[in-house]
């Protein structure tokens, strides 16, 4: 088979929806190429394909030969440049179209993925994360999505690092538009991937296929912060379904946006304690596999360019303190401190604070919180309510 | 026969005398009414028709003219139905020529003669009073709120046989004269009684007690968020209790509009409390500023020199809210319409309550699950130009049970008011000589004349411009609020302190416009 002379054909098969995984490339296979299957009678197209999908397949013979929209280019599985990582999950999709690069198959991929509505605590953990890894050199895909989603992939681009979203709808599609920020900086510094054609509308049916290649284009998959009913929760399923291991980022149990994550836990997921431990810990999944253990071949070339650091025992204890840098900042007046030490990132407005000090006046702690504002170690969460915020 | 009687129009609160001219000639009978009247000073005809027959009066079986003069001026309402009758009694010689003619008249009429209450008797007595017109008869209900203008003498009539009998013969039948001591009424208002709610009532909060405070020393519109049942309307309804006591020229005003709006009781013929309006959200543009086919004052004017709450802010139409834009600036509503075009008087405290997002919860995400479209798409409902003109901003938490039953540190109404109005009396020092009254009022080029800091808060707040990312609109906010903080610390400088706490209840705009 030709591939350049393939391309063409695959590219009008993956604009047909339904056939741009595992149908995809059983007809492919069935008749050789795809460019056997437009040139073949609609007749005699195998009984298994619907009325519908068929007219589709007709319909997609006249696409055949149009250009890709400008910056936009698309790999299919047989190609070298498709990611290694998800030619192996089940359904793998048979084309994809990207804007920008691909993830690296010589580096570490993760996914971040959480809930859309996030708390104050989410937001901090997946930024933390996202800069932790982006600055480690460690590829953090995600759905661009509002939320954990987009927070990671924020903090690992301005950290320095490289980040890759996957939409549901074609990569020419900027959805949510609220992440337009976000999703010019991934062309430049990172990739938008979808396996949609361009044009193709975020609809909500297509979310769901979407996720299978969050997971499989990563070693492993961080679920920030998830409610017991989560779209996440999908994400999750595909991704074990990959072999992927599962990190959850465990929550108070009066949390309901922690309730997914503490149950993943239950169900034997990792723990996520610190992004340190979890670096160790995932650069020792990516060297298994990179030995063939999991029987995906790895390239290894300019092994350095991750900053890997290994940790004794006595570090890991130490960093399993995570964010909760506890240690109050220096040179605070004694109103400061008190009110900090109330603080932590649930939100609490003025008036709760004074319940808890209440040897503190109104205009004090008003005062005190202001100034605690300006100094950066407290953040407004919404008209009257603080938390804390880690450095 | 020619006859003049006197009664009164109303203009917006104030009132216009008008001179109503009987003339009865031989012709062919009929009733004719001239000088610009309304539908319901049209139907008068017909009442006074009745009336007069039903109280044993003979109507002339002639060609009657009536003319309401200045006759270029709609006439409108029911009270010119008495001074007509009086007037065809005189042109018919039942009552002697020329004595009604000193005398202002007004009162509806039934059809068997009695005399019913109208609305506006206050401002148009009081309009009698500076005509030097010395005498003015009005309906009985209304006697009472006529009778506290001073220098007039008002007499009260139920019956129009009794206004004849009381023409006919002024040594005679006596219409009985009803004074009322307008200081008796502000003694006994004086917050005394035990229905009023009190800030006693109120446990924790503390946020929206100092912003009460606060909004009502300075006159700042003050916006509370919060979760549903948290008591946003019960710190709104004590407001008025911390407002200094109506004086009396503010009493009249108040009464005046009170008076128009027809909202004025038998028993209450002095407004001497401050007021608390509460229109529900559905309230039209019309009702909430006033207007109408028969001009009446709206809910903005009825809140004058007192509170107007708008519970559910975000739930109020549009157009609603934009209204409340010039108002809020002028102190007053010009109303202008085809056929009329007034200004009633709305000096009013803007309050507001609003929950922080379509559920109720946000920012408890334990609880909230608003999504950041849907919380966008709620808070821009409250546009810029009205965040703008909204002083104090306050998040307002649910108190926990154990907390309610704390008594220790509640603060008392009495007690709050004293310190309002120890912060009024620096300002009214501080504008004596300027066209301000209160620190809200400070427009953008006056700041700095008083709001003046030294170089340390100077460099301080500006800061916090930067680190705040502050728009000019907001800086000159905080500067007018800690302006009123340092007031009710008695301190004739703004510190850094006070700084601190006014920028404490700016809006967050990262909440209200990016999130």
């Amino acid at each position: 088979m030709d591939i350049s002379q393939e391309k063409d054909y695959i590219r009008a098969l993956c604009s047909v929806k339904g056939l741009n995984g595992r149908l995809g490339k059983e007809l492919t296979d069935h008749f050789g190429s795809a460019s056997a299957i437009f040139s073949t009678d609609p007749k005699e197209l195998p009984d298994l394909l619907s009325p519908g999908l068929v007219k589709k397949i007709i319909k997609a013979k006249d696409s055949l030969g149009t250009a890709l929209p400008e910056d936009m280019h698309f790999t299919t599985i047989y190609e070298l440049d498709y990611p290694i990582r998800l030619r192996a999950i089940p359904g793998a999709p048979l084309g994809i179209w990207y804007i920008g690069n691909l993830p690296a198959d010589d580096m570490p991929a993760v996914a971040i993925i959480g809930a859309r509505q996030c708390s104050p605590y989410g937001e901090t953990i997946s930024k933390a994360v996202g800069t932790y890894l982006g600055r480690a050199g460690v590829q953090v895909v995600s759905g661009m999505a509002r939320g954990i989603d987009g927070i990671s992939q924020k903090a690992a681009l301005e950290s320095g690092g490289s980040s890759y979203a996957v939409l549901g709808s074609g990569a020419d599609v900027c959805y949510p538009p609220s992440n337009k920020g976000l999703y010019e900086q991934l062309k430049e510094r990172g990739g938008i991937i979808s396996e949609y054609p361009p044009g193709e509308k975020a609809l909500s049916i297509n979310f769901p296929p979407r996720n299978r290649i969050v997971s499989g284009l990563s070693d492993a998959v961080i679920v920030v912060e998830a409610r017991q009913k989560s779209g996440t929760l999908i994400t999750v399923d595909t991704a074990l379904e990959q072999g992927r291991e599962i990190y959850a980022v465990p929550g108070k149990i009066t949390d309901r946006l922690s309730d997914g994550c503490n149950s993943l836990i239950g169900q034997g997921a990792n723990v996520f304690l610190s992004p340190e431990i979890f670096l160790c810990e995932l650069m020792e999944i990516f060297e298994s596999k990179k030995n063939g253990e999991s029987g995906i071949f790895i390239p290894s070339k300019d092994e350095k360019r991750i900053r890997h650091r290994t940790f004794s025992e006595d570090t890991k204890q130490k960093h399993r303190n995570f964010a909760g840098n506890d240690d109050l900042p220096q040179g605070l007046s004694k109103d400061e401190e008190d009110i900090l030490k109330n603080l932590s990132l649930s939100p609490m407005t003025t008036d709760e604070l004074c319940i808890k000090l209440p040897e503190c006046s109104y205009p004090q702690i008003s005062m005190t919180l202001m100034q605690l504002l300006i100094d950066g170690h407290v953040k407004q969460v919404s008209q009257g309510a603080f938390v804390r915020t880690y450095k | 026969m020619y006859s003049k009687t006197i009664s009164g129009a109303l203009l917006g609160v104030n009132a216009l005398i008008i001179n109503v001219e009987v003339d009865i000639s031989s012709g062919l009978p009929m009733f004719s009414m001239v000088g610009c009247p309304g539908s319901e000073v049209k139907e008068s005809r017909e009442r006074v028709w009745s009336a007069l027959k039903n109280a044993g009066y003979p109507v002339p079986v002639a060609r009657i003219t009536v003319n309401l003069s200045p006759a270029d001026i709609h006439k409108e309402g029911t009270a010119y139905d008495l001074p007509i009758a009086i007037g065809i009694l005189e042109s018919s010689g039942v009552i002697p020529p020329g004595c009604a003619d000193r005398i202002l008249i007004i009162g509806e009429l039934g059809l068997n003669g009695e005399i019913k209450p109208v609305r506006g008797v206050l401002p148009i007595v009081s309009k009698a009073a500076k005509s030097n017109i010395k005498e003015c008869i009005v309906p009985t209900e209304n006697v009472r709120e006529g009778a506290v203008i001073p220098g007039i003498t008002v007499r009260g009539a139920s019956r129009l046989t009794d206004v004849v009998e009381f023409l006919r013969s002024p040594s005679g039948k006596d219409l009985p004269v009803t004074r009322i001591d307008v200081k008796e009424f502000f003694e006994e208002s004086e917050y005394s009684s035990v229905d009023m709610p009190d800030f006693s009532d109120v446990s924790g909060q503390e946020s929206a007690k100092r912003a009460a405070v606060i909004s009502a020393a300075g006159f700042h519109s003050m916006l509370m968020t919060g979760p549903p049942g948290v008591g946003k309307s019960l710190i709104a309804k004590r407001i008025p209790t911390i407002l200094p006591p109506l004086s009396l020229d503010e009493s009249l005003e108040v009464t005046a509009i009170y008076s128009v709006a027809g909202k004025l009781s038998e028993d209450t013929p002095l407004i001497t409390k401050r007021g608390f309006q509460s229109p529900h959200h559905s309230i039209t543009l019309p009702a909430l500023l006033g207007g109408g086919q028969h001009p009446k004052p709206g809910a903005i004017s009825l809140a004058h020199r007192s509170v107007l709450f708008l519970d559910e802010f975000t739930e109020f139409d549009k157009r609603v809210m934009e209204s409340l834009r010039q108002p809020l600036e002028e102190h007053r509503i010009n109303i202008s319409r085809a056929n009329y075009s007034l200004s009633y008087p709305a000096d009013f405290l803007m309050i507001c309550a609003m929950n922080p997002c379509p559920c109720g919860y946000y920012p408890d995400r334990n609880k909230c699950t608003c999504s950041e479209p849907v919380l966008k798409r709620y808070l821009s409902k409250i546009s810029g130009p009205i965040l703008d003109r909204i002083d104090l901003c306050v998040e307002m938490s649910r108190v926990s049970l154990n907390d309610m039953s704390n008594k220790a540190g509640r603060i008392s109404s009495r007690k709050m008011r004293s310190q309002v109005m120890a912060a009024r009396e620096i300002q009214k020092k501080r504008y004596a000589s300027s066209a301000y009254r209160f620190n809200s009022e400070i427009s953008g080029s006056d700041i700095d004349k008083y709001c003046r800091l030294d170089s340390d808060e100077k460099n301080f707040i500006e800061n916090l411009y930067e680190t705040l990312s502050l728009s000019l609109r907001s800086y000159h906010r905080i500067l007018r609020v800690s302006r009123t903080i340092a007031d009710l610390d008695s301190s004739e400088k703004i510190l850094k302190k006070h700084i601190l706490e006014a920028a404490g209840f700016r809006p967050n705009l990262e909440y209200w416009r990016n999130l």
